[in-house]
This record gives C-alpha cells, structure tokens and sequence, in this order.
C-alpha cells in the first residue's frame, strides 16, 4: 500500500520534515532496517569476537572490564555525496494549478522533493548536500551524512528564498566548485533561461564519477494552457508583458513548448545528463517513484 | 433639450466601456518566449465582440430616451417636410350637389383655387354627390379632378351624365355616413375635405366616428322650398332674472335664441322675452297675459312655475343637447305642436358648431397627456425593442465574464 500525497495536502502541511518522512516512509516500506556495519568513525556495536577477527579490532578496555573479547564496529560510511541543486529563480514561483494562489509552487515542490530524497539518501548513509541559486544569492551546504544533517539541510531548505533569474555561471562557480566529484548531482529547475547560463552552470558538473540529473519541474498550466480570453502575460523573471488571446495562442504556445522539451532533453542528454519531467500538479510520491523506477538504481 | 439628455444618457455606457477598458486581466507566466509575439485575429474578434456590447447598451439607452420622449418626436415628424414628402396620402374630397347649387361665386372661387393649389396638388378625383330626393336617393360617384375645375371655370351644373347608373350599396343619407365611408377606404393621416351646405337635410343622420381629419368646407344655405300658408309664429322667451339662473340655463336660453334664428331663415317667427320672477299663482297676471298672446312660451325649468301644464310650454332641458343636429328639428316640432301642423325642418340651416362639433368625435380636445403618450404608434414597437436589447446586452456581458474568470486565475483551468 502506498499512498499518494496530493500537492496541495502538502502546500496545507507546511511542515518539510514530516512531509519528507511521510513521502519517504512510503519507499522504505519493508526494507531491512539495519545499517551496513563496516569501518567508519560512528560508533555502531560491539560483537563477540570470532576467529578470523582482526586482532587490532578486538576492544581491549572492555576486555579489561568483562574479561571477554569483544570486536568494536562501526557503521560503514559511504563515498556517495548526493548533491541538490536548486533552481530559485523567480520563474520557479509559478504556481500549481491544484494549490491556492501564492501557496504550492515549483519551489515548494523542490523544497518538498529534495527533503524527501535527501532523507532517502542520509537514511543509506550517503551525503547530503544542498545548493540553492538565485540571482542575490547561492545557499550552499556542505555534504555530510547523519541524521542531525539531514535536519539541518531541512531547515535551510526552509529558508531559502527565491530571487530574480539563475545566475550567471560566473558568480557561482566557486560554488559549484564545491560541489564533489563521485556522487550524484540533482538539478531541480524549470529550465527558462535567457542566455544558456543553466547548461553552463550543469556542464561543470558532469564527470565520469558524477552522476548529473536534471529534474525538469512544469505545472498543468504550462502543459494544458488553459487561459481563454484577452490576456496580459507578464514574465515572472522580466517582468515582461505580452497581451494575446489565450484561445488563439494555445495551439502556437504548446508547439513552442513541444519544441522547448525536446531541445531540452537533446541538449541534456547531449552532455551526459539524465532528464526527468516532472508535473509538480500531480502526487509528489508518484512523481518520485516514477523516477526512481525509470532511473532504476539507488540515489 | 431632449438632444442634450440622451447625449448625456449615451455618455454613460460609453465611460463603463472606456473605463473598464484599462482594467485588463494581467496574469505571470514563467517564460513568455514560449508565447507567439504577434495579436493573433481572435484578440480582434474579441474587441469586436465588445463593441458590439457598447453598441447594444447605446441603442438601449437610446430606446429609452426615445419611449420617454416619443409624443412630443412623433408630433415633430408629423409635421416635418420629411414625413409629408415620404407619407403625406391623397386627400379626399366630396362634393355635394347641394353645395355646388346653392354656392355662391366665392364659394366656387375658393374651390377653384384649392383644386389648383398646392393643397390639393396631389388629388386625382373627385367625390361628387348628386341627389334627387335627399333623404333616400344620394348616389355617389367619382369624376376627375379636371372635369370639376372645367365646370367651375365655366361655371355649370353637373348635368344627368354624370349621376350614377346603379343605386349605392349603402345608402348614403347624409354627409356624416358619407364622410364614413370615404374613410373605411382613405389612410388614416389623409385629410378629406367636404364641401356641403349646412342645411338640416344634409345632416339628418346621426354623426360617426371617422379616424380621418375632416374639412368642412360649407355655404350658407338659402331656402329651396319655403314652406306655404304658414302663419307668423309668435314665441315668448321666459327668463327669470338673472340672479337666480344657473350658468347652465343662461347657456340654454341662448342656445334658444340661436336656433330660433336659424328657424327664422325658413319660417316668419316673432321672438320676444320676458323677464319674470317665480310664480306661485298660475292666477298670476302676467303669465297669464304671456300664454294668451303667444304660440310658444319657452323656460329652461318649468319646475319653477307653480303652473298647470300647457301645450304652449317648452322645456329647454327637456330638448337634446345643442351640439347634436336634431335640436333644431325638435326644438321647431316643439315650437310648431301648438299649430298643430306638419313641419319639415330640413332647410333650416345648421350652425358650424353644431356640425363640426359633432364630426370630429375622434379629436377629443381634452385628453390627458399621458394616454395621448401611451397611444402613440411607436410606443409598443420601443418596447419590444428594448425588451430584445435588454435580453441581448445581458447574454452579451454575462459570457465574457465566464471565459475571464476562468482564464483570470491558473489555479482554475478549464476541464
């Protein structure tokens, strides 16, 4: 059984962490529960001692205690750094279509979807680690592992704001500098850009031991185009205005959209990047069960 | 005035239509480079679709000014040169043969020169009526207008060519039945014009209603037929002072006098009054004296007379009123009883009041405004209208505001 969890339910919940857990719960229903015990820093139990143990492994203070030998283990620590990148421009305010207005939009749903997958990756023992770019700012956190950084990732999630446009790759390549090679890159974005600053920024990213995924985030709006009437749309990022009729631009709009998507996904795969469309109007458990099925190995 | 109004009622849905015109539905788009830059024809169709609506909510302003204002606009197109010239029908016009025997130069002067006026400028024929007993045998017929204008030049009778062969199939006994038929078959707004004598025996019928406008046109009667061994008749006009007369019977009184006089024309009357004050005595001296000396005596109330009834007594309340024609036929049966003759009073001559009173029963001259507002042709045809504008304007701005709810908010797409 899983349930799904409507957008708007969650836009109402406006609790990241219990969202996060209670999308989670849903995929690691049944699995086994207990860690991957190996070498690390995090203590994780101690063992009766077998023969074949190294002796260098044996705690010799409890030895000294109980007089019994005991093998100290820890819990294995994974080289995995999953990596979010977050697209806060202001194009990712657009709402959903489902939620009220001002309250569920592409950024909450990214918020929502990383601190889900986030909590995915530290509940395996990967890292975590969070960049969030505007045009006034770039929120990077370090990748660590554990639960307390989870929460901590959680809570800037939280405070992340949106801005004008994605920035020019100039200003945050120190940034994405930071961002370390073997793991697994996610980049949350519309994908409107002006001047092809999102490539420039995602083709830093892609190496042999990195895995670039981008999550392309679209609204019922967007794929439907249900405006009727004589409309003045205006550009979230430019403030731009165009008055047309709905009705008569629907046909043009959805080619033009057509045409934007498989540009997209060409110019993605083009340089290595896997990419995933995913409607943020419909159930986010769906949308990320479906990704995983269709990526079909582990974050 | 009006003009001044309905440009001020017209202003008012062209300032909502203006006014609301700025307020257009502004809605973000994440990226409006998808969007195709150039208006496409339904945004035009569109603003046709509101001018429309503007133009709908004008007529129906203006409807109303029109339906408010319409009896004194339909009054002015009546008498512009426009109406006349698009809808001014053929007058009619009749003539009887009595007016034409006993009409005098100036009468047939004035005919002539209405013939080949302007007024008449659009008449093809004539009406003629011949007669050779008046009462039964009217008979009418049409002649040119040419032939009447040939016979007034040369100033001769219509001779026995000119009757009709065939009898009428409705028998024409007086002006009034004629000017009726000659309505059933004229438009309303034509004018008929009648030219008669005014002599009782063209007007013995009773009088009906014509829609038409009529014109008398009348002469002066003289005498065809003086009756013979007649006797002066002597008649006493009873009047008590003045004082104690209502202003009903002074009017009675002098409506006495007019038609004695009008008798006079035909019978030698004598007409003398007195001054009485009310009786109590029919002992009394000078009543006394009146019903010995004279062939009539005549009172607006006999009640007043403490009296046993005469035959030499005429009651004026008794008699019809004078508007109607047969006053002076009764009142000169009443006159003659104590002859104890048979009188005919059909050349006794008829005052203009009395005939044109009588003629015109549908022009009322005192109505009230506002039926005279409400009866107007145009009245009901306003209203359909604007019931048909008021219907259309609601469809028309009612479906717009659908489609702009929709397209105002993304959170409500359409299914």
């Amino acid at each position: 059984m899983h349930t799904l969890i409507d957008p708007a339910l969650l836009a109402q919940l406006k609790d990241l962490p219990l969202v996060a857990k209670t999308v989670a719960q849903g995929f690691l229903y049944g699995m086994h529960t207990s860690l991957q015990r190996g070498s690390g820093m995090e203590f994780s139990q101690y063992r009766a001692y077998e023969p074949g143990d190294p002796l260098h492994k044996i705690d010799w203070k409890l030895f000294a205690r109980s007089d019994r030998y005991f093998v100290r283990e820890s819990q294995r620590e994974s080289n995995i750094q999953v990596w979010f990148i977050i697209d806060a421009s202001a194009s990712m305010l657009h709402g959903s279509a489902a939620a009220n207005k001002d309250s569920w939009h592409k950024l909450d749903y990214a918020k929502h979807l990383v601190a889900t997958m986030s909590y995915l990756a530290q509940h395996q023992g990967d890292s975590v680690g969070l960049l969030g770019l505007s045009g006034q700012n770039a929120q990077l956190i370090p990748a660590h592992a554990g639960y307390q950084h989870w929460q901590k990732c959680v809570l800037h999630l939280a405070h992340l704001q949106s801005g004008t446009v994605f920035p020019e790759f100039e200003q945050v390549q120190q940034q994405i500098a930071k961002v370390r090679e073997h793991g697994v890159v996610i980049v949350l974005s519309d994908f409107y850009q002006n001047n092809n600053e999102i490539f420039d920024a995602m083709s830093k990213l892609v190496n042999p031991k990195t895995d670039v995924i981008g999550m392309q985030l679209i609204s019922k709006d967007e794929l439907q185009f249900p405006f009727t009437g004589r409309i003045h749309f205006e550009d979230r990022e430019t403030k731009e205005r165009l008055t047309l009729s709905g009705k008569a631009a629907k046909n043009e709009y959805l080619q033009n959209l057509a045409l934007f998507n498989a540009s997209l996904k060409t110019k993605l795969q083009g340089m290595g990047i896997e990419h995933h469309q995913v409607n943020i109007d419909q159930a986010m458990d769906a949308s990320l069960r479906k990704f995983l099925t269709l990526r079909a190995k582990p974050l | 005035m009006i003009g001044l109004m309905v440009f001020f009622a017209l202003a008012i849905p062209l300032a909502i239509h203006m006014l609301s015109r700025s307020h257009g539905k502004i809605i973000p788009f994440p990226f409006i480079g998808l969007l195709p830059k150039q208006s496409t024809p339904t945004e035009l169709q569109i603003h046709l679709r509101q001018k429309r609506l503007l133009l709908i909510r004008l007529l129906l302003v203006a409807s109303a000014c029109l339906l408010v204002s319409a009896s004194v606009l339909y009054e002015w197109w009546q008498q512009s040169s426009f109406y006349k010239g698009i809808d001014t029908p053929t007058p009619t016009v009749v003539i009887s043969q009595d007016w034409w025997e006993l009409g005098t130069t100036e009468d047939k002067q004035s005919l002539l020169s209405a013939l080949q006026g302007e007024k008449l400028e659009q008449l093809n024929e004539v009406f003629l009526l011949a007669y050779s007993n008046p009462q039964a045998n009217n008979k009418l017929r049409t002649v040119t207008k040419a032939t009447v204008i040939e016979k007034l030049l040369n100033n001769t009778l219509f001779d026995s060519a000119y009757l009709p062969q065939d009898p009428p199939l409705i028998p024409l006994e007086d002006m009034w039945s004629i000017a009726q038929l000659i309505g059933a078959g004229a438009p309303l707004k034509s004018n008929i014009y009648i030219y008669s004598s005014n002599r009782y025996s063209q007007f013995v019928g009773v009088p009906l209603v014509v829609e038409q406008t009529i014109n008398w046109e009348l002469n002066s009667s003289a005498p065809a037929i003086l009756p013979t061994n007649t006797a002066e008749l002597k008649v006493a006009l009873i009047g008590f002072e003045e004082a104690n007369l209502t202003h009903q019977q002074q009017q009675r009184m002098a409506w006495a006098e007019v038609a004695i006089e009008s008798l006079m024309s035909v019978y030698p009357i004598t007409i003398s009054k007195h001054a009485l004050t009310p009786l109590n005595n029919e002992n009394d001296h000078s009543w006394q004296t009146l019903a010995a000396n004279y062939d009539a005596l005549v009172v607006d109330n006999k009640d007043k007379l403490s009296i046993s009834y005469t035959s030499k007594l005429i009651e004026l309340r008794s008699l019809p009123p004078y508007s109607q024609t047969q006053y002076i036929a009764d009142f000169g049966k009443s006159l003659f009883a104590s002859k104890q003759q048979e009188y005919t009073f059909l050349n006794t001559a008829l005052s203009p009041e009395q005939i044109r009173l009588t003629a015109k029963p549908n022009k009322p001259s005192s109505v009230a405004p506002l039926s005279r507002e409400q009866s107007h042709p145009w009245q009901k045809w306003l209203i359909l209208l604007m019931l048909i504008l008021f219907v259309a304007e609601r469809l028309m701005s009612e479906w717009p505001k659908k489609t702009q709810v929709q397209s105002s908010s993304p959170l409500k797409p359409s299914q």
